[in-house]
Order: structure tokens, then sequence, then C-alpha cells
């Protein structure tokens, strides 16, 4: 699979199988600007996906080789992509999310709107849709120079409702790690975990680090009931 | 059975060149996919995307890639991928 038509704009979607029957679906949600589902399937795609998970890879709208429409970049419509990617693909059980930076808001937004539909959460370098991430995500865009048009008007979004297990991964030089400890804040289960000395591009410069945080966390979830 | 390497060869050039319509070097075994071909990462990833569509499950290019690590992802050959495509063939037909 490359391309589908999925709320309404074409987006490009890779799906891994693993060997035998999946025990879980997984879906990897990359960052914003030059980034894309690349950083994911060259760093711990595989890896996933040889633990016996159905492993799930998009570009977001506006990157990588997903449409990119002229507006309509609100946290809500990025949310909306993530649902109507599910639907797609008739995944309907409680499934993993991963995000990177901001994939981690897209993930803790979708998680947020449908807590039973996520057994656990992955967010690197990244955080909840608050206003206070949210206006962090603008400062960064205006710092890279990066414009997301209509991302401002994004409205926050209550993560009260999340009550699955989340891991957090930040890079001890990363500036992102200073909030880290806003997350708890919002989301008390949260566990947080640093890579020392890696900067905000924890997940491409030190793979290795970042899957095996993600493999522990892994075996402290419930094993599914049924298929994902 | 010993694989094609030569028509694995031409089917990796007509996926690149769907992929993007501005590759109009002669791809060989020698060409590199980053310096040479000029492919961004996520056009390595749909690459793979395509041939894994092709190939189905007797080749794992997300393994390959995994395997390859990201640095030595900057020196990739189409020689080398089209290696790992034979002799995943190779290895399936016995």
């Amino acid at each position: 699979m490359t391309h589908i038509e999925a709320n309404g704009i074409t987006m490009h979607v890779q799906v891994l199988e693993p060997p035998g029957v999946a025990a879980r679906t997984a879906v990897l949600v990359h960052g914003l600007g030059h980034d894309s589902m690349a950083s994911w399937y060259l760093t711990l795609a595989h890896p996933l996906c040889a633990q016996g998970v159905r492993v799930v890879l998009y570009d977001l709208r506006g990157h990588g080789m997903s449409e990119a429409p002229r507006s309509g970049y609100r946290l809500a419509d990025f949310i909306g992509d993530l649902e109507a990617l599910l639907a797609h693909l008739d995944v309907d059980g409680p499934i993993l999310l991963l995000g990177n930076s901001f994939g981690a808001m897209v993930c803790f937004g979708y998680t947020a709107v449908h807590p039973a539909r996520v057994a656990g959460m992955v967010a690197i370098e990244g955080g909840p849709p608050t206003a206070g991430w949210i206006g962090g995500v603008l400062a960064a865009m205006r710092a890279n120079e990066h414009e997301l048009p209509g991302f401002a008007s994004s409205e926050p979004v209550s993560v009260a409702s999340i009550t699955c297990p989340v891991l957090c991964v930040y890079g001890g030089a990363s500036p992102v790690a200073a909030y880290a400890h806003t997350v708890r804040r919002w989301i008390p289960q949260a566990e947080l975990a640093v890579v020392p000395d890696a900067t905000h591009t924890v997940l491409i410069d030190q793979p290795d680090g970042v899957r095996a945080l993600i493999a522990s966390f892994l075996t402290t979830l419930e094993a599914p009931q049924c298929d994902a | 059975m010993q694989a094609d390497r030569q028509a694995i060869l031409a089917e990796i050039a007509e996926i690149l060149g769907a992929i993007r319509n501005d590759v109009n070097t002669d791809i060989t075994m020698d060409s590199m996919f980053r310096s040479e071909i000029g492919l961004a990462s996520i056009e390595i990833v749909a690459l793979a995307g395509r041939l894994q569509a092709r190939y189905g499950t007797t080749v794992n290019f997300a393994q390959f890639v995994a395997e390859i690590g990201l640095q030595s992802m900057q020196d990739l050959r189409v020689g080398l991928l089209v290696d790992y495509i034979a002799q995943s063939q190779e290895l399936a037909t016995g």
C-alpha cells in the first residue's frame, strides 16, 4: 500500500505486517517540517514488527508524500486524519500510538478523544495539546520559519480522559526536556525517561536507546484480548 | 534457483521513475541512491513500499533498511539492494 484517500486528502501510508498473527497494531506518527514517516521507518518500524506488532506509518498532511492542502492544519485536522486512516484500515482494536515531536501531540490528542481505542502511548520529545505545549509548537515553528496554515487557531484538548499507560522520552540535552515534568501535571501516570546527552532528534541519533525504552514499556502493557 | 539480477535492476529503475519523474540518470548496480540518484529518505521508504508490494513476504525491506542503519544509508548502492532481493528470492526458492 502506498496512497489512500482519507479525510479528504491523499495520504502516503505503509503497513508492515509481522510474521504470523499480529498481537497489536501500532501507529507511528512523525514530526513537523522536513520530517516524514522515514524517521520511524528507518529506526523502529522493523524492530516493532519483529516483536509481532503490525506497524502502520503515514506521512502527515503537508509532509513527505502525502497531500499538502492549502489550509486545514489545525490540530483537530491531524487528529481527524488519524481517525480516518484507522477507519480506512479497519483497525478497531486498542492500538499502540507512538509519536515523535509534533506527532506526540497528535497522539495525545487522538488518545484524549478516543481513550478506549488506545492501549498505550509513547511520546518522544513532545507533549499533550495543552495551551502551553501548543504555544511551544508555535514558537518552534516560528524559530524554524515553518508554517502550518491555521495551526495557530488550534484549540487545546482536555487530556483528563487519558488513562492508558504513557511513556514519554526526552533527550537530556534537548530544550524540550525542561518541560517534561509538566506532562505529569496533566497525565499523572506518565512514565518519564531521559536519554542522556541526546537532543531533540533523539529518535534519529540514538535509536537503540529509544528502542530499548519502548521495548521495556511494551512488556508492561496488558496482553491484547483480541487481534487489533 | 539463481535470481535474475538484471531483471531486478530493471524493476528498481522502473519504480524509481514512478516515484521521481526527474530520475533521468541511467541506473546501474553502482548508482548510489542518495548522492547520485538524489533520493530523499522518504523516497527510499516509498521505494521499499513499492518493492514490498511487488515481492510480498519473500523480501523484508524494513529489515533491510533497519540493518543497514541510517549512516550507511548515505552510501547505499543500488547493487546492494539488488543483491538483497536476489538472495532473499534464492533462499525462498531453495
